[in-house]
């Protein structure tokens, strides 16, 4: 018996806690987080919102999130009378959601909180900043289903990744496509980070590099002539940089038109943008593409919900079990006993 | 507040001034919008606030972070109208808008110090006391700038929460998933009770605040005027603008500009490396002609002393080292008008609509007409009729009009003539490199100062000579040359 999932978290400032799908258990991770009582300053947000009493996508009963006393709590003004702690309002952060403004407030008893933060990265990172300025030592982010999770990830210095029944009624494809995602997080980092000066407009999100870093071509990565630029290099040492998404669509383009994919190094901004299916990944790499990420994933650990919204229950040590054999990282049931498997 | 229109500025140096204002809060802007120029029945209050804007700027040369503390303060505010009125309408208001009201308090007694000890003692603004609204949200000895509901709001809502903390710390400890149960159902019910207490409190707390309503307003909208005036001092300072002279409207005597900037225009011309030449000029009431060679600066020179006759009815110190001005009842600017003919209207069409405006205007008070180039859209022999006739109008208006002419010929009773210098070197060679660079040497010759005529003027003939150093086409320049009297070619 090894570590547990909060000591996997021990020494970070900014934890996201991401799912691979709706109900995969995101908030009983927080709720069981936040419960440890560390001598630290809690904070919590959320990226949109999160934290309802239903589902509103399944109907499903959903756990609420529970703060402690002293908790700090960024949510929309407008959930405020459905958060049933007592509370020291702080202050107003300027950043408005569709229920209103996110104001900061301070726990002054326990109780269950209804969270809504914003949603995009720049307003995520300042209000990180700001739970920190407030005295927070801790901040933890209720992440979205996995591919929306892009703001807390760019802000979190350390991340954990939900996953379980909600996801697929097969046991195997649920540890395949985990695996898959945790791949995807955890690339390797493309180490001479993005060239200064190139052009950063969310047009042209495709940059093409010669061998020796000159820029050569530039253009939409949504564009079907995307594929034919990249593979017009076929041969000539290549990096290309994909700062949108690098969709399944242009994968495809490019597998079918270069047989060979040796000279091509292919970098997405993080492992959420590159939206390829596991397939494709693995023959691409087959076919002896370098895949790197300029922001890698500090993925710390992978818990499991065996429960489905449809009533579907997996054995929870046999999930853990496989999940730990297909990837190197802890993984935890939280609600069976906080055991970990790796 | 909020329906008012926002001022839409003649000239299009006014509407750059009042872009780049250093303004931020809700207050000051609101203030902005509902700035409006002075007419001349303004006359007092208009020169009360010259007063007050000239102690600014005098404090401010003395101390170059004068603006940093009160910069800070109104980066902060936020708009609490919403709340006030909801206060007034006697609604229970909630926890974020006692927030903001304490918030907005806190900064305003932080502002009402500042202003208090630094010797502006402006008559114009004088805070309202509302340290009671801070006692009344700030229970507390300490001072603090978030908000909660104090226990020591409510004794009953100190008991409430005292036996809230019991429970939660049993429900914690309590291993029996039955008792817990029953534990959790006893929070439910004390959480309600806890809302219930905290909704008297928040109405108490209500209460207390209405009487103090009419004075958060008040404080509001002078902070907005401050922030308004400290900005209008903030750009005179910066650009060591002057205080303009004002004269009654009906006094006749002549407008005086002197050494007039454009800092629009002088700013585009820095960065490329050029500086703006200061225009100086004096209107007489009644007509004054302005003339000079293509490419003299002509549009500039009245844009210029447009925007300064604007700037000044706004409550600006001007761009100028001095500035006299009868205090005017309109400023009407008839220049090429782009919108007018984006909106479907011919070029002369749109002209004779603003030529109908000023006529108008000049019957309803005495004013300052500024018209470039006016009938430049006709035939000559007719535009030269226009021109004239306007000439003569405005001379006989009791305004004060300035027209920039290409028209030779004009001849108005009691007008004064004025004229760009122009070309200082006439035999300069100035060919060589491209159009642009010929164009640049151009411009670094042309003397854009304007002098006064003695008598009446003479159109200058420099079009043929400017086509020439710009090289024009040879065969274009050969038919060109057959037209032209053999004294000029």
């Amino acid at each position: 018996m090894g570590r547990s999932l909060a000591e996997c978290v021990d020494n970070c400032r900014c934890v996201a806690i991401i799912g691979m799908e709706k109900n995969a258990g995101k908030t009983t991770v927080l709720n069981y987080l936040l419960g440890r009582r560390l001598p630290l300053i809690h904070a919590i947000t959320s990226i949109g919102y999160d934290g309802e009493d239903t589902d509103q996508v399944t109907g499903t009963d959903k756990p609420a999130i529970y703060v402690g006393c002293g908790t700090l709590v960024a949510t929309a003004s407008g959930l405020l009378g459905a958060c049933d702690f007592t509370r020291e309002l702080l202050r107003f952060t300027d950043f408005h959601t569709p229920m209103g403004e996110v104001v900061i407030l301070r726990a002054l008893s326990d109780g269950y909180a209804q969270i809504a933060g914003p949603s995009t990265t720049v307003q995520m990172s300042a209000l990180v900043e700001m739970l920190h300025r407030a005295g927070a030592e801790r901040v933890y982010i209720d992440g979205a289903a996995a591919r929306k999770s892009t703001a807390a990830l760019s802000t979190s210095d350390a991340c954990i990744l939900a996953t379980g029944a909600s996801f697929s009624h097969n046991i195997e494809e649920t540890v395949e496509q985990t695996r898959h995602y945790v791949e995807l997080l955890t690339l390797p980092r493309f180490e001479p980070g993005l060239p200064a000066g190139v052009p950063t407009d969310n047009i042209n999100d495709c940059l093409i590099f010669s061998g020796d870093g000159t820029l050569v071509n530039s253009c939409s990565a949504l564009d079907d002539q995307c594929a034919e630029l990249i593979a017009a290099r076929n041969g000539e040492s290549t990096c290309v940089m994909v700062r949108g998404a690098f969709t399944q669509r242009l994968a495809q383009r490019l597998l079918d038109k270069c047989r060979q994919l040796g000279w091509l190094r292919l970098v997405g901004e993080d492992g959420t943008r590159l939206l390829i299916s596991a397939s494709q990944k693995s023959e691409m790499m087959r076919r002896g593409c370098n895949l790197q990420v300029l922001n890698r994933v500090n993925l710390c650990a992978v818990t499991v919900n065996p429960v489905s919204p449809a009533g579907l229950v997996f054995d929870s040590g046999d999930l853990c079990r496989r999940l730990a054999r297909t990837i190197s990282l802890p993984v935890f049931d939280v609600l069976a006993g906080q055991q970990m498997f790796v | 507040m909020h329906r008012q229109k926002k001022y839409r500025a003649v000239t299009p140096g006014v509407a750059w001034v009042l872009a780049g204002l250093q303004i931020d809060s809700p207050y000051g802007l609101a203030a902005l919008k509902a700035l409006r120029p002075a007419r001349a029945k303004d006359l007092a209050s208009l020169e009360q606030n010259f007063v007050e804007l000239a102690r600014v700027v005098g404090f401010a040369e003395q101390d170059c972070e004068f603006f940093a503390r009160p910069g800070s303060i109104f980066k902060h505010l936020r708009y609490i109208g919403g709340s006030l009125d909801n206060l007034e309408a006697g609604l229970v208001i909630d926890e974020t808008e006692l927030l903001e009201i304490k918030g907005f308090s806190l900064l305003l007694t932080d502002l009402k110090h500042w202003y208090d000890a630094s010797g502006l003692s402006l008559s114009s603004i004088d805070f309202a006391e509302i340290d009671a609204v801070v006692k009344i949200l700030n229970p507390d000895k300490t001072l603090v700038a978030s908000f909660h509901l104090h226990d020591a709001y409510s004794e009953r809502l100190k008991e409430i929460r005292a036996a809230r903390k019991l429970l939660e710390s049993a429900i914690l400890q309590c291993q029996d998933s039955h008792r817990r149960e029953e534990l959790r159902r006893e929070r439910l019910e004390i959480v309600h009770q806890e809302r219930d207490e905290e909704s008297s409190v928040r109405a108490e707390l209500g209460h207390r605040l209405r009487p103090w309503v009419a004075k958060l307003r008040l404080n509001g909208e002078l902070a907005g005027q401050l922030e308004l005036l400290l900005a209008r001092a903030r750009i005179a300072v910066e650009h060591s603008c002057c205080r303009p002279e004002l004269l009654p409207a009906d006094c006749r005597v002549s407008l005086l500009a002197e050494n007039m900037i454009n800092p629009e225009v002088a700013e585009a011309l820095l960065s490329k490396g050029h500086g703006f030449t200061p225009v100086t000029i004096e209107l007489i009431n009644g007509t004054t002609l302005l003339t000079g060679a293509n490419m003299g600066g002509k549009t500039v020179a009245l844009l210029t002393l447009a925007m300064n006759a604007e700037l000044a009815s706004l409550g600006f110190f001007v761009f100028a080292s001095r500035f006299r001005m009868p205090l005017f009842d309109f400023i009407c600017l008839m220049a090429g008008d782009a919108q007018n003919q984006a909106s479907g209207l011919s070029s002369f069409g749109a002209e004779i609509i603003r030529l109908t405006e000023l006529t108008a205007l000049v019957r309803s008070g005495v004013g300052l007409a500024v018209c470039d180039e006016f009938a430049r859209s006709t035939n000559p022999s007719e535009g030269r009729r226009f021109v004239q006739a306007l000439g003569e109008f405005l001379q006989r208006s009791g305004s004060y009009g300035i027209i920039a002419t290409h028209y030779d010929g004009i001849k108005i009773a009691g007008a004064a003539c004025w004229q760009v210098v122009g070309l200082k070197n006439r035999s300069q060679h100035y060919g060589g490199g491209d159009q642009n660079e010929v164009l640049g040497r151009l411009c670094a010759n042309m003397d854009y100062r304007l002098k006064k005529l003695a008598g009446d003027y003479e159109v200058p003939k420099e079009a043929l000579h400017i086509a020439t150093i710009l090289e024009v086409d040879p065969e274009f320049m050969a038919i060109l040359r057959g037209y032209y009297p053999p004294e000029d070619k």
